[in-house]
């Protein structure tokens, strides 16, 4: 199956910012998710991969195509996406906005989108300056999964929802990924929700790649071992992260660099998240 | 296009109901007074609108939308251009009913649409002309710094228009009229078929090449 994103040697600079992600894939089929605190680069990531800004170095391809080229822009038409800020006009109405997607998109699917918008309860008569932030949110995500895209891209498309309509939208994602060649790309620095979604995790910070693994297997690869903050050296290399309380010491390593089998605990996605960002901080 | 002409429709249809009010107050008052002066306010306002729509697109993100959608950043262009061309079309024809009607009330048929032709290619002058300058700067800078440069070039463009208008030979006899309409229908084919060619020209490259953050 063709991969849905590829990104080679990427790089993008804004002024003292500098983007660069030597290698990273979203295997079709799959769910990437794009990990990294405020100003780390994701949206600037899915911004150039939707050719919005200029890359200064290196490619990328969506579904096949390179961006910048004419063959980008027929493949628009197979790609849903989801900003956090969703570009409609305040004084459109749902039904308006379904008007105006129908003479857009070639296989834009009205039945689909009459069902989302009443599966998700919005007002199609209200205009959309008047939806709350999560009314909003799921119209863009209507609109999005409205015209059979095959790949969704999400830019921070659960922050600022609540626990309970970001539970029902991660359903939705999880149902659209159910066809073969469905992927979806999201990014977001509420790791939780991409825990529970995603195959692969790429973590971003200060426009560096700091890791890109499949998610599952970083529980295999990482772990947390507690222990005196004058033993951390004894673990050299294997130290990916580290966590130091008056009580004692906690490290992130790399399993697979240690000499022994000492007692390790599972770290979770976030955790894992937290100690390599601090690391790089140090 | 469709889709994005359905769009502005339904914002124009949304946002400036009152306009249609404001051009129905000015085509009555113009009517009872039989002074085409008032002219000039329909076309400030039709002037404003194009320029209103797309510093909305802007401060929505409508632009940024768009730019993922099978709809090209040249329809986007062209679009304005299209719309702004209709807006000026519209309003020359609302114009001219209502200087006919007022020819026949008041028995000055003739003159008034000889008035009536001299305006409306001042009138098509002066709409190509704003759009022409603004937009390739709205397109190319954003709302706001596009805005501020516009601004100071309609303001040069005032001050030719004013040194110029002395120059013209719009003549106003007691009892009859003597307007230069070749003169005027000169300047606004230029305006339509030169510069508002080359500033949609100008929009497109520079659209094109915009980040949009």
């Amino acid at each position: 199956m063709q991969d849905a994103v590829v990104i080679t040697n990427l790089k993008k600079t804004y002024g003292d910012f500098t983007l660069e992600i030597p290698s990273l894939t979203l295997p079709g089929g799959c769910i990437l998710g794009l990990i990294g605190e405020n100003g780390a680069g994701k949206s600037t990531t899915i911004r150039l991969l939707l050719d919005l800004i200029r890359k200064d170095g290196g490619e990328i391809a969506v579904l096949g195509e390179k961006t910048g080229t004419a063959g980008f822009e027929k493949i628009k038409e197979d790609i849903g996406v989801v900003f956090d800020e969703p570009g409609f006009p305040p004084s459109l109405t749902g039904r308006e906005i379904g008007k105006i997607l129908r003479h857009t998109y070639r296989h834009w699917d009205e039945t689909r989108y009459a069902d989302l918008t009443e599966q998700f309860g919005l007002p199609m008569k209200k205009k959309f300056s008047e939806y709350s932030r999560g009314m909003k949110m799921k119209l863009s995500i209507a609109a999005a999964l409205s015209h059979d895209p095959k790949l969704l891209v999400l830019d921070e498309a659960t922050s600022g929802l609540d626990p309970v309509v970001r539970d029902e939208i991660l359903d939705i994602f999880m149902d659209f990924t159910r066809e073969e060649d469905h992927s979806i790309l999201v990014s977001s620095h509420i790791v939780s929700d991409l825990e529970k979604l995603c195959d692969y995790v790429a973590f971003l910070h200060k426009g560096q790649l700091l890791l890109w693994e499949e998610k599952d297997r970083l529980a295999e690869r990482y772990g947390v071992i507690q222990c005196m903050e004058e033993e951390i050296e004894d673990y050299g290399e294997a130290v990916k992260g580290r966590r130091i309380t008056p009580y004692g010491a906690q490290i992130l390593v790399d399993r697979a660099m240690l000499p022994d089998n000492p007692e390790i605990m599972p770290v979770g996605v976030e955790d894992l998240f937290v100690y390599l960002v601090k690391e790089e901080r140090r | 296009m469709k889709a994005l002409l359905l769009k502005d429709w339904f914002v124009i249809r949304s946002q400036y109901k009152f306009y249609v009010l404001l051009y129905l107050f000015i085509g009555v008052v113009g009517l009872l007074s039989d002074t085409g002066y008032l002219n000039a306010y329909c076309m400030i306002i039709m002037s404003t609108i194009s320029t209103n729509l797309l510093q909305n697109d802007e401060t929505c993100r409508f632009l940024n939308y768009a730019a993922v959608t099978p709809i090209s950043r040249k329809q986007v262009v062209a679009e304005k251009y299209l719309l702004n061309l209709v807006l000026i079309a519209v309003t020359c024809l609302y114009m001219t009913l209502f200087r006919i009607l007022a020819g026949l009330i008041h028995g000055n048929l003739a003159e008034g649409m000889a008035e009536m032709l001299a305006v409306a290619c001042l009138f098509l002058t002066v709409g190509t002309l704003m759009t022409g300058i603004s937009f390739p700067l709205l397109f190319r800078w954003g709302a706001m710094k596009g805005k501020m440069i516009a601004i100071v070039l309609y303001g040069c463009v005032a001050g030719v228009f004013t040194a110029g208008y002395v120059g013209l030979t719009l003549h106003w006899f007691v009892g009859g009229v003597d307007i230069n309409i070749p003169v005027l229908a000169v300047i606004g084919a230029a305006c339509l078929f030169v510069l508002y060619p080359v500033s949609y020209l100008l929009a497109v490259r520079w659209y094109d090449r915009r980040e949009l953050i």
